[in-house]
Order: structure tokens, then C-alpha cells, then sequence
């Protein structure tokens, strides 16, 4: 079985300072795409969720020196929303009558990966998973199969989920109505990586393992972490960070296991907010941990301080749950 | 062959027939479903052609026999009936941990745009209108405690699905899989299709001269497959095989497929690679054959270009379901695995007169031979291209 090593990182999140606010919803600033790359005339139809995964994707492959991946796989929970509510919106004022259908084609969620393959000429394998909070992890769950049976060799996974003004609206007139449980901040952005069954000199980690799960009554997260790390030939005081997200009411920690109350714990929404496929700056982090980077907000529970993490767990607490194992390499 | 992968259930609802069974003896009596729109209200309905599964919500929910949950789309409902059949064919009494992939371009949009802006003040319906949420759902009816995930590729989502499943077995991760796919008709799809001026006003012709466009369908096709390995623990019939199955993109436009078929040339070489069968091999193939002008004459090409002089048999039955997106693959995977347990290729229906380039010709009246390998395509937005291949049960000892 061949090893999967990440080539290459590129995140877009909200900047944490945006989240000192009383606002519920905040959107990303993104740079400009360079006009050389894109025209501006095609960059002005283009979706802000298509915007993100070309910026996203197109670096992660620069930094990776793979300017033609195997392939390209996308996970995204919400898909094309702006598109889609702009569709939905003029059918209903329009009643069926003469729409055009630009947003009808950009509204399909596989729009991401498809305009990063049309870009960049990449016939390969294109994949878009497209389920809730675990949307990424079905794509790199993918690409991690593909790549240790070696059926493709470098692969760009990544995800991305964008806000969109009417469904902003929609859920706005619902809280009126209804009394809003959560405090968290709704954000949108995307990451993508260069996965590579090939280590190089451009290597950030080695992604050891990933699982994808439910939790029953008899099978707990605490469970199937330690059935996890046991088959990675891992005990959970090999590991020196996990980085997790949690939107289950019940603490996914709380059972107060001695040897996990004292790894360094990371619950990163508090710097992201949230989007369905958020998971993406935890990976990013992790990556920046393990080669020794301070990150640059203050994410990092002793700030400053390098922590030489060997062994990081990132897990996603939900519906449905996952686990991710990042190892320095 | 240790990495065998056995399909032991199949399950489907489409507008020919509510199971497996009913499916074929409409195709063998060459009854297609293509009807005026009955289910949704508005400018289409009574007039637009569709290949629609004739009942309501709840005879659907009736003909499930059990309680669903609020604001169940008819995409999950459609998806449970054609589970539920694969499962039984399976002797799989509960779901349990298997694995879910399900393919699905719209998902809940059905039951989402019916709310649409106010969603009755409801927080479930935003919830349903999430494509992973159909998966998640399909799951918990059929009693699943284990990982679901959807795929979206527009209309070649279940034959990506199905590729998915078959790599989950091959890692050694599980070794059953349920896997699939399941589209309703929407108002959303409708009115997209009807906006690129792709719908046709008559019953569609695949592969026609004269064609002038597809008819939407709905539906749902869902595979049981297994490794060897469940298999040597609990023995079942084997109904096929999926030996071959491959994902290219065709890297030219969102919605329009290249001259000279790259993406479909790519994967239908992939998939014969994956299958270690040479293009004489296959005996039948399910084309995608929407009936636009732009896929069947770019498929036709690309079929060319692998087969050369001596392509197979080969009909889209597109003309007796009508196109039924994220679903259709599921639906055609069936078929293929139909036409290998029957030694038929099935007619395509309302044909004609051959394109002018390239002129192939189509089976037009079923045709029995010996059957052996089905290659089924399924092509969709954003250049999506996928192949599966089957294989009988026999020709892999």
C-alpha cells in the first residue's frame, strides 16, 4: 500500500478579527484573480465558489509543483448557492417564463471541479462529494483509496462553500420566528491540497489514515478513536494535538479520559466560524504545525511557541463523524 | 479473483415500472413512460413531456409501508423504494453499518422549491434541500447506522457513485456496499433544461437524425455489491459483475461535449483498461443517448473511435424512461445487468434515420445474442464522463 503525502496547502477563511462582530453572517474578501490567469470578462460570471476553488486550487498545485494533477476532487455541503437561489428566484418571478440559464448551468454542484479542470486542461478524474459537514472528508476519503492502491499518483482535493444573500435572507426570516439556539458565526471559504502517493521535497505531512463514521449507543467517538489509532500502530499519548469541530450538542470529550485531558486541543470554529466544509483550515493548520509554523492569528493555545507536533488528530464531531491523521514526514 | 466485485441486489423505480421485474416486461413490450407532466404544478404541467413515476408522495410513502420524516423529498422516497428492493434481492435484512453512496444532482430541490422563499417558517426544509442530506436520510429509513455520502456530477452521478462503492471494497474498508442513485423531477430541472433549449416537445429519439432533444425523467436504480470475501461468509446468487468503471473529463465547456468526444473517449478506454477486456469483448452498450443533438452525435464519435469498425450493439433507453439525471446511471447499470441475465439488447426506440457522421445505427428491435460484457455511459455537466462495464457471472471463472 502506498503512502499519501500532502504536496501542497491553500486555504481562504474569513480573517479572524471579521468574527468581533454582531453580525450572523460574514463574508470573505478575495483577492483579485489574476487577469493573466482568468479574463475579467470570464471572472465576472464566475460564482464566488468558483472563484475560491480556482484561487485555492491553483496555488495549492503551485506550491506543490504539480501543474497537472491525476485528477480533481471537491467536496462542498452547499454546492453552487448563490447560482441556484438566483435560478429558483427568477423562476418564481418570472413564472417559468423566459429565464435565462446561466444560472441554471453554473448552479450544478459539480461547477467547482469542472471549471478547475476546463482551466487548467485536466481530463483526469473529477469528483464532487457533496454531504453536509463531512464533505470534504468523502472527498479525501476518495482520493486517499486512489492514491495507496496507486491507481492515480498526485490528486488536487479540496472543498469550498459560499454564502448567498437570498438564502441569508430565508434564514433570517426563520429566526424571527424561531429562537436561534446557535451563537455561531456563518462564514463561507474554501482549501485545497495537493495529495501525492510521491514524497518530494514540496511534502507538508504524510495523511496517515481517515474514517468516516456514526456514532451508535454502544459505539462512541472515544471508541473509534482508539480503534483508529490502534490500527495506525498509534497509542493517543502519541498524539500531541487534535484540532477538532464539534456541532453535536453533548461535549465529544467529556467522558474525561485522563491521557486525552492532557493533549493540547484546538476547536477552531472559534477563528473560522462556520461552513459546511470549515474542516479545511483545520487540515491547513495542521499542516503548518507539523513543519514548525507559528500560524499567524492567534489560534494556537500557547502562541508563539513552536510545538514540534509529530502525531495531529483532527476530528469532526456531527451527524456523521470523521478523523483525520496528519504525521510529520 | 479476489477482487471480484459482485452485485447481489438490484432495486429500481422509473416511469416504466415500480421494481426490477415491471421494468423489463415494459421494456420487452417496448412500452416507454414519456407522458404530459402530471405532479407539478405550473407552466409545464399537462403540456411538458417527462418520463414521471406516476404516483403521488404518499403512495410513494404507502408503498414504502413506513413512516418518513417531515418534508421527505420525493427524491429520498424514490431512493428508499429502489433500495429496499436491492436490499431484499440481497437477503440483507437490516442495513446496519453498510455504506450509502448514493448519486444525486438536485436531491431535495423537489420538495424545497415548493417552499421556496418562505419555506413555511420551517428550518427542516433548508435542511432537505442539502444534496448529502438524501443519503442521509436513504440511510435512516432503511434503518443504516453507517457512513452515507452523496455524489453531485450532474447526470453521471450514480455511475460515480457506483465507482466509489466498488473502490470502498476494493481497499479492504467494507465489504458490502449499497450504491446508486435517485432523481425526482423538480420544477428547478424543468425550467433549466427548458431554458438551454434542450426539451423536446415529442417522445425523444436517440441517436436519430431528426432528434430534437431529451424528455426529463425521474426515478431511482441501486446496486447491492460485495466482495469475495462477503461472499465466502454468506454465499447468495451472483447477478453480475462490475468489472470495469472509470471518471474523465472532458476539459471543453460547462454543458457542451467536445467534437470529437474526448472525455466519453477517455473514460470508455479507462474502464475497458480497469476490465482487462479488449473493445471486441463487449457485446451491448447502454449508451447515455440523451437525444440532443450535441451528446449523441459527440458519443456516437467517441464510440467510434474505440470500437473502429465492429461496434457493438448498442441503444440508449432513454427513449423509454426519459433522462432521468444523477439517476439515470443506477437505472441503466440495472438494464445492463438485465440485458446480460436475458441475452437481449434492448430496441431504441423511435429511430429512424442514421446521423449523417458518424452514420451508426442502433439496434432498433431487441436483439438476442450472446451477451456477455454491457459497457453503460453516463456523461454530465462540467464534462463529467463515466463508464461502468458488467460482466456475467460466469465469464470471470
Amino acid at each position: 500500500m502506498q503512502k499519501v503525502y500532502i504536496n501542497g496547502s491553500s486555504v481562504a477563511v474569513i480573517n479572524s478579527a471579521q468574527l468581533d462582530t454582531t453580525e450572523q453572517w460574514i463574508k470573505i474578501n478575495l483577492p483579485k484573480i489574476d487577469s493573466a490567469v482568468i479574463p475579467p470578462a470570464a471572472t465576472r460570471r464566475m460564482s464566488k465558489a468558483v472563484k475560491m476553488g480556482i484561487i485555492c486550487g491553483l496555488e495549492a498545485m503551485r506550491q506543490a509543483d504539480c501543474p497537472n494533477p491525476d485528477g480533481i476532487l471537491v467536496g462542498t455541503g452547499k454546492g453552487c448557492l448563490v447560482d441556484s437561489d438566483k435560478f429558483l428566484k427568477a423562476i418564481g418571478e418570472q413564472k417559468e417564463d423566459f429565464l435565462s440559464p446561466t444560472a441554471f448551468i453554473q448552479s450544478t454542484h459539480n461547477t467547482v471541479a469542472g471549471q478547475i479542470a476546463l482551466l487548467t486542461k485536466n481530463s483526469g478524474y473529477n469528483m464532487t462529494y457533496s454531504q453536509g459537514r463531512i464533505s470534504f472528508e468523502s472527498a479525501a476519503l476518495d482520493a486517499y483509496i486512489q492514491l495507496t492502491m496507486n491507481e492515480q499518483v498526485s490528486l488536487l482535493v479540496g472543498a469550498v462553500d459560499e454564502l448567498s444573500d437570498i438564502s441569508i435572507e430565508i434564514n433570517q426570516a426563520i429566526d424571527k420566528d424561531q429562537i436561534n439556539d446557535t451563537k455561531d458565526i456563518q462564514t463561507e471559504g474554501a482549501g485545497f491540497f495537493v495529495f501525492s502517493n510521491q514524497k518530494d521535497s514540496h511534502a507538508l505531512g504524510e495523511l496517515k489514515d481517515i474514517d468516516i463514521y456514526r456514532n451508535t449507543a454502544d459505539h462512541t467517538s472515544e471508541k473509534q478513536i482508539g480503534e483508529f489509532l490502534k490500527r495506525n500502530q498509534l497509542t493517543i499519548n502519541q498524539i500531541d494535538t487534535i484540532i477538532y469541530s464539534s456541532t453535536t450538542v453533548e461535549a465529544p470529550f467529556s467522558t474525561g479520559s485522563p491521557i486525552l485531558e492532557k493533549i493540547n486541543k484546538i476547536k477552531y470554529n472559534s477563528q473560522t466560524g462556520i461552513f459546511d466544509t470549515d474542516i479545511v483550515f483545520a487540515f491547513d493548520l495542521a499542516l503548518k504545525r507539523l513543519n514548525d509554523q507559528t500560524f499567524s492569528t492567534s489560534i494556537s493555545l500557547n502562541e508563539g511557541k513552536i510545538q514540534h507536533d509529530q502525531n495531529i488528530l483532527i476530528c469532526n464531531f456531527g451527524e456523521q463523524n470523521s478523523l483525520m491523521l496528519l504525521s510529520r514526514c | 479473483m479476489n477482487n471480484a466485485i459482485a452485485v447481489t441486489g438490484m432495486g429500481m423505480i422509473t416511469a416504466i415500472g415500480d421494481d426490477v421485474a415491471q421494468n423489463y416486461h415494459s421494456l420487452l413490450r417496448k412500452q416507454h413512460g414519456i407522458k404530459p407532466l402530471q405532479h407539478i404544478a405550473g407552466k409545464h404541467q399537462a403540456g411538458t413531456l417527462v418520463g414521471e413515476v406516476p404516483w403521488t408522495n404518499q403512495e410513494l410513502v404507502e408503498k414504502l409501508g413506513t413512516t418518513v420524516p417531515k418534508y421527505s423529498s420525493r427524491t429520498s422516497l424514490l431512493a428508499a423504494i429502489a433500495a429496499k428492493e436491492a436490499l431484499t434481492q440481497a437477503a440483507i435484512a437490516h442495513l446496519g453499518n453498510i455504506p450509502v453512496i448514493m448519486g444525486t444532482s438536485v436531491a431535495g430541490m423537489d420538495i424545497f422549491e415548493q417552499y421556496f422563499p418562505h419555506l413555511n417558517g420551517d428550518r427542516t426544509l433548508i435542511q432537505r434541500r442539502d444534496v448529502g442530506d438524501s443519503a442521509s436520510v436513504l440511510s435512516k429509513l432503511l434503518g443504516g447506522n453507517g457512513f452515507a455520502t452523496a455524489i453531485s456530477t450532474a447526470c453521471s452521478s450514480a455511475a460515480n457513485a457506483i465507482s466509489f462503492g466498488a473502490r470502498l471494497l476494493l481497499s479492504g474498508r467494507v465489504e458490502r456496499v449499497l450504491v446508486g442513485g435517485s432523481d425526482a423531477l423538480s420544477r428547478f430541472t424543468i425550467n433549466g433544461f427548458d431554458s438551454l433549449m434542450l426539451l423536446s416537445d415529442k417522445p425523444n429519439r436517440p441517436f436519430d437524425r431528426n432528434r430534437n432533444g431529451l424528455n426529463l425523467g425521474e426515478g431511482a436504480g441501486f446496486l447491492v455489491l460485495e466482495s469475495a470475501k462477503a461472499l465466502e461468509k454468506m454465499p447468495k446468487p451472483i447477478l453480475g459483475y462490475l468489472t470495469g468503471f472509470a471518471n474523465a473529463n472532458d476539459a471543453f465547456h460547462q454543458t457542451a461535449t467536445s467534437d470529437s468526444g474526448d472525455g466519453a473517449y477517455l473514460a470508455m478506454k479507462e474502464a475497458l483498461t480497469i476490465s482487462g477486456l479488449v473493445p471486441d469483448a463487449i457485446d451491448y452498450i447502454n449508451a447515455h443517448g440523451t437525444a440532443t443533438e450535441n451528446n449523441d452525435r459527440t458519443e456516437a464519435i467517441a464510440i467510434q473511435r474505440i470500437f473502429g469498425d465492429n461496434v457493438p450493439s448498442f441503444s440508449s433507453t432513454k427513449a423509454y424512461t426519459g433522462h432521468t439525471l444523477g439517476a439515470s446511471a443506477g437505472i441503466e447499470a440495472i438494464y445492463a445487468l438485465l440485458a446480460i441475465q436475458h441475452q437481449l439488447a434492448f430496441a431504441n426506440l423511435r429511430f429512424e434515420t442514421a446521423m449523417e457522421q458518424p452514420a451508426l445505427q442502433p439496434v432498433t428491435d431487441h436483439r438476442s445474442s450472446s451477451i456477455k460484457h454491457v459497457l453503460s455511459n453516463s456523461f454530465g455537466f462540467g464534462g463529467n464522463c463515466s463508464t461502468l462495464i458488467f460482466s456475467d457471472a460466469e465469464s470471470l471463472y
